[in-house]
């Protein structure tokens, strides 16, 4: 029994431990799949529920006046974001009096207006689109008017609840509704029951709390597709400014050719630096291993200016041939052939091996999982390498990498996130299968030597 | 045999990649390497092949210019890497900030020496754009001033509020005599209604804001801070006088004292990612994410940064007691910093007299109303500012920003802001709100840093052209 908590224990720890870990991971792809406005949002999960604004309960024969905006009656309007009112009231100010969305209408209430008046007003879109109220007959040219003793508003009222009797009727109209529920000020929700049009609720008036709002659902699909979309993968793929399928290859070639010789300068130099003797070895080895204390920032400049001396601006030499001499390679292969017994190569002398075969059936056959972790390591660096790539390459390049491309995806104040985190989702998948495939290797490489 | 294709493969790689520049004798080129944004870039290409057709009609020369774009986080090392092999571009369009770097480096060319530079002087060239703006290409180097660039877009920071938060709480604020439906208009009201909107058990917090510099800014503004003095030939930075630490005084007092300001560098949300998850019910954010929030399904609004008010301006020494409320009014504006891109044209340009033809015209009025027009952005360009500001068919919140530009003012003008404000600045005004030192002491320290690192070494140069 212990040892099943025990182990369940363990089990709990490694999947809380491995969460946190991918924590990043997670906010990446999902940031990659959520709808541009909503990328900074703490929300990931689809809400189905389409919440109304909360609306103040109305005073007992309240003279306000309701102003309500439909968009349905509109066409030919870009998509609304807000929507303010202009008028004799505000004399046609378009600061204050902003239209609250409650879920598919726009709504106001005018308070304070002049009994028996004439008001002229129009509706303001997004800040600059003047459209008359389409909804009230009630029009001079480009100017809808009401005259407030006549009516309370300026059509018929989705949402006619009014107080009587110390009590709230709710009333919404029924025809734009989807099962509709009330949410009261202390967060109580009430369904509604439909009567002659309308779904209705009667409240006393203490239980409303001071406010109200009305809560619909949405189809789940509705309520995934309000949060999520693929769009910023096909905006990343097929981008006339953004050469994905370039970049990417650029990338592969880099690492792969900056892989692949290394692990065979690094695995013919650890050869010579094991198993061959000659003049000052270890002293150079000594010296090449005290480069690797000075940081690799401080060699940028020079690098740089060795690699322009040579024309290799803007060249795929210019990106590769500096990261050769690796020296952490060297040590890894040295350090591994050092294990490999010297009775082997002395066997294969007296079988008549010259130095090529000696490597070529010893050496690399035997170094095949530290060759693969080497490859991996270096090929997962050249994969993510951004600053020398940036640097040896001006804007017009051809030769740009996936790294220095994605940074096109950020502004100078804002930065496009959910095409970023695409960009780099995408940028993932070879270091991924390159794992996938060398796994096997790569253990096999790391824990060499663990076990004697 | 496979092993030789291989080889050869791997070479063809290696080898196959010199990038030749063609070059046509019978037409002219130049290169303009800019950092816009994807709609900014096709409107910008737009604008570039009507001038080299408009070009080939008036001199029946062909001009090609080659726009490239470049990631605007590494503009700067592009550009000094390029310097270093003396091929950088002929035009860049960059940070307005950045002018100043390149400026004293030597690497830009001063456009008033220029043989078609038609204007008097700078101060005429300056009648035709938003001053502000324009003032990021003064430079004063080494005791001499020219223009060295152009400005080519503005942001400035304004207030946004959260109308729902400001609707929730309706009745606190009508309360306290406060208006629900507006933002504050003056620092004094900005408290009183931020102290409303305060909510810390709930992370809810009246305002937010970052702690840089370059935000920092509308409060030195609003208390008309110097931040540099010409004495005989030597400048030198006079932060930690009364003005500046009143201003900072102000900022920190936010935090530290009426703690209506949630505290970014203790770890709590970005002002961008708590405005849009509507923890901050004000923050100062530029017109950049605009329609992010509006496209978000946000209910806020924008209005002109506060201004001091009438008794923090007296106490200021920035008006009288008995100062109408007209002259208040002109004299204690709603400040605010500046932001933005300039075009600049560099040392290695071999046809300069065409390039600076280009800048005129990228700037000109009407490039400037279409390119606002369509992009729904602020104007340099002090005519088109003024067509924008008066049309009602531009949208409100342009309209805002228009009047708020007006208002803007630069950052101090020294080389190497990037350091100045990260490594000086920065830390400094961070002890200021953690309370380890005093607003005074950290600007006076400040200044001390700014003056040895920074005006000290530009002062002395060595004679390396």
């Amino acid at each position: 029994m212990m040892k099943i908590i025990k182990k369940i224990a363990m089990y709990f720890i490694l999947l809380t431990g491995s969460i946190l870990v991918l924590l990043p991971f997670f906010w990446m792809v999902l940031t990659a799949f959520k709808q541009p406005d909503q990328t900074l949002k703490y929300n990931f999960v689809p809400n189905q529920d389409f919440v109304g604004t909360w609306k103040k309960i109305p005073k007992e024969n309240s003279k306000r006046f309701t102003l309500q905006f439909d968009p349905h009656l509109y066409k030919n309007l870009p998509e609304i974001n807000r929507v303010k009112v202009i008028g004799d009231f505000n004399n046609w100010s378009e600061e204050k009096d902003t239209l609250i969305c409650d879920r598919n209408l726009w709504i106001i209430y005018l308070d304070g207006l002049e009994q028996q008046k004439k008001y002229y007003y129009q509706f303001v879109i997004n800040g600059s689109i003047r459209v008359v109220d389409y909804a009230n007959k009630n029009r001079d040219n480009d100017k809808s008017f009401f005259i407030t003793n006549k009516s309370t508003s300026n059509t018929q009222l989705e949402d006619a609840s009014f107080v009587e009797n110390n009590k709230l009727f709710i009333k919404l109209l029924c025809d734009k509704q989807k099962s509709p529920v009330v949410e009261l000020g202390n967060n109580n929700q009430i369904s509604l029951i439909e009567k002659a049009g309308y779904f209705t609720a009667e409240i006393p008036l203490t239980e409303s709390h001071g406010k109200y709002r009305i809560i619909e659902q949405k189809e789940w699909q509705e309520a995934v597709d309000d949060l999520y979309t693929l769009s910023n993968f096909f905006k990343v793929l097929y981008n006339k400014d953004f050469p994905f399928a370039l970049f990417f290859l650029n990338s592969l070639i880099v690492s792969t050719l900056t892989a692949f010789i290394t692990v065979i300068i690094c695995t013919m130099a650890g050869y010579a630096f094991s198993k061959k003797d000659f003049w000052l070895k270890d002293q150079i080895f000594l010296l090449l291993l005290s480069s690797m204390m000075v940081p690799g920032m401080i060699f940028m400049i020079p690098q740089f200016l060795l690699v322009n001396d040579l024309g290799w601006i803007n060249t795929y030499q210019g990106m590769i041939v500096p990261h050769l001499a690796n020296v952490f390679g060297l040590f890894l292969l040295k350090q591994y052939i050092d294990t490999i017994p010297n009775s082997l190569f002395q066997a294969a002398k007296l079988d008549g091996a010259n130095e090529w075969q000696t490597f070529r059936i010893i050496i690399v056959p035997l170094c095949t999982p530290i060759m693969a972790t080497l490859f991996l390591m270096t090929f997962v660096g050249q994969w993510s390498n951004f600053l020398w790539q940036l640097i040896v390459n001006t804007p017009d390049s051809v030769y740009r990498t996936l790294p220095v491309g994605l940074a096109l995806f950020r502004g100078q104040y804002a930065s496009d996130w959910g095409l970023m985190m695409a960009g780099a989702c995408f940028s993932i998948i070879p270091i991924a299968m390159l794992f996938l495939f060398t796994q096997r290797y790569f253990v096999a490489g790391m824990t060499s030597g663990a076990v004697k | 045999m496979i092993k030789k294709l291989s080889m050869i493969f791997i070479l063809f790689f290696l080898c196959a990649c010199d990038k030749t520049t063609q070059e046509e004798n019978d037409s002219v080129e130049l290169t303009v390497w800019e950092c816009y944004k994807y709609e900014e870039h096709e409107l910008f290409l737009d604008f570039v092949s009507r001038f080299c057709k408009k070009y080939k009609q008036k001199n029946g020369k062909n001009l090609k210019i080659h726009v490239k774009r470049v990631p605007f986080d590494d503009f700067v090392t592009n550009i000094k890497l390029m310097a270093l092999r003396g091929k950088t571009p002929d035009l860049g369009c960059f940070d307005s900030l950045k002018v100043l770097e390149f400026a004293y480096h030597k690497i830009l060319v001063p456009l008033n020496k220029l043989p078609n530079f038609e204007e008097k002087s700078i101060a005429q060239k300056r009648e035709s754009y938003i001053s502000g703006a324009y003032n990021t290409n003064v430079i004063r180097v080494r005791g001499e001033e020219n223009l060295y660039g152009l400005p080519l877009q503005i942001t400035c920071l304004g207030l946004f509020w959260n109308r729902k938060l400001f609707r929730e709480k309706r009745e606190e604020l009508t309360a306290a005599g406060l208006d629900y439906q507006a933002p504050p208009r003056d620092w004094d009201n900005f408290v009183r209604y931020a102290k409303i909107l305060t909510d810390s058990t709930k992370n809810q917090y009246g305002f937010a804001m970052k702690n840089s510099m370059w935000f920092t800014i509308p409060f030195f503004a609003a208390y008309n801070t110097k931040y540099l003095r010409w004495d005989q030939e030597q400048q030198n930075c006079i932060l930690g006088d009364e003005k500046s630490t009143a201003a900072l005084q102000l900022k920190a007092d936010l935090y530290a004292k009426y703690k209506i300001a949630a505290a970014t560098w203790a770890g709590q949300d970005d002002p961008d990612i708590g405005f849009q998850n509507e923890q901050y019910a004000m923050i100062f954010m530029g017109p950049w994410n605009v329609s992010k929030y509006r496209n978000s399904g946000l209910d806020f609004g924008i209005s002109l940064m506060p201004r001091l008010s009438r008794q923090q301006a007296i106490a200021a020494k920035i008006i009288k007691e008995n100062t109408s409320q007209q002259k208040y009014l002109e004299t204690v504006t709603p400040a605010t910093n500046i932001g933005g891109q300039n075009i600049a044209m560099f040392k290695t340009c071999k046809n300069k007299e065409i390039a600076y033809e280009f800048m005129n015209f990228i700037t000109s009025t009407d490039v400037q109303l279409e390119w606002c027009q369509k992009l729904n952005q602020l104007s340099i360009n002090k005519k088109t500012a003024q067509i924008l500001r008066n049309n009602t068919n531009t949208d409100y919140d342009i309209r805002i920003f228009m009047e708020q530009a007006l208002y803007s003012n630069a950052p101090p003008k020294l080389p190497r802001y990037g350091y100045l404000e990260a490594d000086i600045l920065n830390p400094e005004m961070e002890l200021v709100f953690k309370g380890a030192k005093s607003a005074k002491q950290a600007l006076q320290d400040a200044a001390k840093k700014i003056n040895e690192r920074i005006i000290k070494p530009f002062q002395n140069p060595k004679d390396k052209d």
